[in-house]
């Protein structure tokens, strides 16, 4: 199968389905391979989360943005992605976490992002199903969750509208490069062979990225690693925020049908493998000391994704040197999700060439390469 | 024990035999079963202890005697909820424990494959393994108006038990046309029946006995919904064309309250999956089944199936099976090379095998189930999926059984998809062409505690 | 050894079974057959009765999701049916 866009996107998760939607709608002809059948990746096994506080600033903006985008497509399309704005709360194990969390405040509120810092008497009166070990917390009233299959199904779809065409069982095998640029990318589909000429490549594959880049001489600084999840049995309706404790390792939240998603910030490093070890369950059933009412629940499920983590937990996006218009976004280490929406509008002000709505010199991909 | 030579899965037929041939070749042999008694659902015992045991309970309260008497260590309330190639994680009660283990035996059985027709989530409805358990068992009937439909010897054998109990059986509903269907298949007929006295002694003592009490028993009819408000009150009823589809204007309304229904049945390969056996989709045994050598050993070396859980095939082949499996396991697990299969044991699988061949020429599941639940009836009884937001799910994009379960959550809730996804997997392949892959398991495979898991 | 009824709770009142009966037996021999309410407010009861669909599910002595066909009765045993933890 031969065909030609203005841009190719390796990947079709919420990431490349994101960067589909808004270069469509910019007027791109954008052809999209996802070698699933559709997305099944870490964008559609992660927690949901939506949150802007307690982040590096750029990701902070990126979250701000997307926050807005994200509401908005709640208006526009009428689908309930299960998208809450119930807050986001950070347990401090102590005073010194609790400090920690008064100045970063004072930055999020130079900002624009409204945080309030509770002590341990406001955290009992506020969130009094919380267990009253912890010394306090930080909590953002604009931080949510969503559901993170519907609300990646409704940009894929959006994505489609706007005119972008979507391969599955498509899996890229090279990106072709000639006279210092990119071509067009080659792809299996089944037994046959799928050619797409394109003068632009959106690599948003997440772990799966740095194996395609390497050929053209592009060393991507992402590692897969394994994050494990679990839910609970349904419960009538307990908690609001997605709440977490770094202290813990561990985060959760309640979606609207009663289950409790818990999940770790943990990850085991350096493997594709997928099956949850029984100590990453013992792990994650630490739940129970942020949420003592889990103890006589039951888990019903688990699973993983894989993430793609860099050095400094913090994407990789922009377009690369080695190679004119081939633009990488990977390397989320598990922020994705979230910041999804923004990352796809700058992904086509990047591809368009006009001023990015935030700046994201800070995410280029070569800043780990020595000068 | 923390640790034994051989772990058996599973104390139905296939179970007991394997765990009996492991413990007598000298293995030290844990038997786990989440179940209170041993039996499976072949060999189902009286919960009462004064009730008198028919021939088969009495042969199966030998069998767990005999496993017993050769130093099985028997488990009793203990299910199985992780699993790898060399521990299981049990769960008994509240509590957690780990099982190390040289070599396993997985005899999971199965379970029945259900036929989703509107009304089938209405109280009065059972699954027709679900009345012969209970009849076995605590000697109850769950109605007192009973139609029995499906296919396969299992209806027949329930109907055939419940006309000595105060109930009245409306009917038995075959929807394939036996008659019709063996003259199609001589050779697969007569070699499936042939030494097979046993059974067609059965089967004809409960023809007869149904005839006598004026049951009416129609084959090639099948059942297409059931009536009620929030129980059963009545069930339609139609004649079926070869492939089981519902023909149109034959329908009728049979006064019941309560619905045996059987379509045959599903292996349990949870377990095995989990432990990452590669598996096989074989329509004609029940769905997916685990590759196996001659001894019966997964693609896990150690790994052993046997039984139902392995393949559709009856209570003689798990026996069988079972014996050829835990003698395998034993030698894997003590270091001996394989021993070759008994005269007696080549013959009994050849013979059982041809059985279930002729088993799956007649009985396995045809495309018209398939066409049996609306739009608006639900599919997955755990998340209340309709048929309807499969079908939109699928126009939407989701083309494999596991992209329908994450975006209908068909398959998420407790039973964890094993009602189900056997029902979307035909669905979803028969609308989009793909060739389905099984789904994932994971662990647990039965709810546990967060409690229970922070202990471990 | 006997038969002697076993007497359980379910929702506060008594119900006698035979000893050995399941959970889901000793309510059905009642002559109940729904004994729980799926989210939309559907009646469930037993549906396959050897614990795999998990429609037969109660609170059992303060465990919730507890297969009532897979449960023995035992003397002084609280099953609650409201669903609710």
């Amino acid at each position: 199968m031969l065909t030609s866009a203005t841009v190719v996107v390796i990947g079709g998760g919420i990431i490349g389905s994101a960067a589909a939607l808004f270069l469509s709608r910019a007027g791109e002809d954008v052809v999209v391979l996802e070698r699933g059948h559709g997305p099944e990746q870490a964008s559609v096994r992660n927690a949901g989360g939506v949150r802007a506080q307690c982040r590096n600033r750029t990701e902070r903006l990126l979250a701000m943005a997307s926050i807005e985008l994200w509401r908005g497509f709640a208006r526009e399309t009428g689908i309930d992605f299960e998208y809450r704005q119930g807050g986001n709360l950070r347990l401090a194990a102590d005073e010194p976490a609790l400090r920690a969390f008064a100045h970063e405040s004072i930055d999020e509120a130079a900002d624009g992002l409204t945080t309030q810092v509770w002590d341990r008497a406001d955290l009992r009166r506020r969130a009094p199903q919380v267990s009253d070990r912890f010394a306090g917390a930080k909590y953002c009233p604009t931080d949510g969750h969503a559901n993170p299959i519907r609300a990646t199904w409704l940009i894929l779809a959006a994505a489609k509208r706007a005119g972008a065409r979507y391969l599955t069982g498509t899996e890229a095998t090279h990106i072709d490069v000639d006279g210092g640029a990119v071509r067009g990318v080659r792809a299996r589909r089944g037994g046959d062979e799928v050619r797409i000429a394109a003068p632009v490549v959106v690599h948003a594959a997440g772990p799966w990225t740095p194996a395609l880049a390497t050929p053209l001489g592009v060393t991507l600084p992402v590692t897969p690693a394994r994050n494990a999840m679990l839910v609970s049995q349904r419960v009538p309706p307990l908690l609001d925020e997605f709440v977490s404790s770094h202290e813990l390792q561990v985060y959760l939240r309640q979606a609207p049908a009663g289950h409790i998603h818990v999940g770790g910030v943990f990850a085991v490093e350096d493997t594709f493998d997928q099956r949850v070890s029984q100590a990453e369950l013992t792990h994650l059933a630490r739940a129970v000391e942020i949420l003592p009412a889990l103890r006589r629940l039951t888990i019903l499920r688990s699973w993983a994704g894989t993430l793609d983590l860099t050095p400094d937990h913090l994407p990789l996006l922009g377009f690369t040197t080695a190679a004119g218009g081939y633009l990488v976004a990977a390397g989320f280490s598990g922020h994705g999700f979230c910041l999804a929406p923004a990352v796809g509008r700058t992904i086509s002000e990047l591809v368009r060439g006009t001023a990015t709505s935030v700046d994201v010199t800070a995410l280029r991909p070569d800043r780990f390469s020595p000068a | 024990m923390t640790a034994a030579d051989v772990v058996v899965v599973g104390a139905g037929p296939a179970g007991l035999a394997a765990a009996a041939a492991a413990a007598r070749a000298g293995a030290s042999t844990v038997l786990v079963d989440a179940y209170e008694r041993p039996g499976g659902q072949y060999f189902r015992q009286p919960a009462s202890v004064t009730r008198n045991r028919s021939g088969v309970q009495e042969r199966g309260r030998h069998l767990a005697a005999r496993a017993l008497s050769v130093g099985v260590e028997f488990r009793p309330h203990t299910a199985v909820w992780d699993a790898t190639p060399t521990d299981l994680h049990l769960v008994t009660g509240g509590t957690v424990s780990t099982l190390a283990f040289r070599a396993a035996v997985v005899a999971t059985g199965a379970h029945e494959r259900v036929a989703a027709f509107p009304g089938w989530t209405l109280p009065g409805v059972y699954a027709a393994g679900a009345v012969q358990a209970l009849l076995k068992e605590h000697d109850l009937v769950p109605g007192r108006r009973v139609l029995v439909a499906g296919s396969g010897p299992l209806p027949l054998v329930v109907a055939a038990a419940l006309v000595h109990r105060p109930v009245r059986v409306a009917g038995v509903l075959e929807a394939t046309r036996l008659a019709v269907e063996t003259v199609r298949h001589p050779w697969i007929g007569a070699a499936g029946l042939w030494a097979q006295g046993a059974r067609m002694r059965e089967g004809l003592v409960g023809t007869v006995r149904l005839l006598r009490h004026r049951v009416p028993v129609r084959t090639g009819w099948g059942i297409v919904r059931a009536l009620g408000d929030s129980e059963v009150e009545a069930a339609e009823v139609a004649r079926l064309d070869p492939q089981w589809r519902p023909v149109a204007g034959s329908e009728r309304t049979v006064e019941c309250d309560t619905l045996a229904v059987h379509h045959g049945l599903v292996p349990n390969t949870d377990v095995l999956r989990l432990i990452g056996a590669d598996v096989v989709r074989r329509p004609d045994l029940g769905g997916w089944v685990p590759v196996r050598t001659p001894w019966l050993e997964t693609s896990i070396p150690g790994v052993f199936a046997a039984g139902d859980c392995a393949g559709i095939g009856g209570a003689a082949l798990s026996l069988v099976e079972g014996d050829v499996a835990g003698a395998a396991a034993a030698c894997h697990a003590l270091g001996r090379e394989p021993v070759r299969h008994t005269a007696r044991q080549r013959a009994a699988l050849a013979r059982e095998r041809r059985f279930q061949r002729l088993y799956a020429a007649l009985f396995a599941a045809r495309p018209g189930l398939t066409g049996l639940p609306r739009p608006d009836t639900v599919v997955c009884r755990c998340e209340e999926t309709t048929r309807g937001e499969i079908d939109a799910a699928i126009a939407a994009g989701a083309r494999t059984t596991a992209l329908v379960k994450s975006t209908t959550r068909c398959g998420m809730g407790p039973c964890q998809g094993r009602i189900c996804l056997p029902l979307v997997e035909q669905l979803t392949a028969t609308a989009t062409g793909v060739p389905p892959v099984p789904v994932t398991a994971r662990a647990p495979l039965v709810p546990i505690p967060f409690d229970a898991v922070r202990r471990c | 050894m006997t038969d002697a009824p076993v007497e359980i709770l379910v929702d506060g009142r008594p119900i006698r079974a035979p000893a050995g009966a399941s959970v889901a037996a000793a309510l059905l021999a009642t002559g109940r057959r729904a004994w729980r309410t799926t989210p939309s407010g559907a009646p469930r009861g037993a549906f396959c009765a050897i614990g795999v669909c998990f429609d037969c599910t109660a609170t059992v002595d303060g465990l919730p999701e507890v297969r009532t066909c897979v449960t023995t009765v035992a003397p002084g045993m609280r099953v609650s049916t409201g669903g609710d933890p």
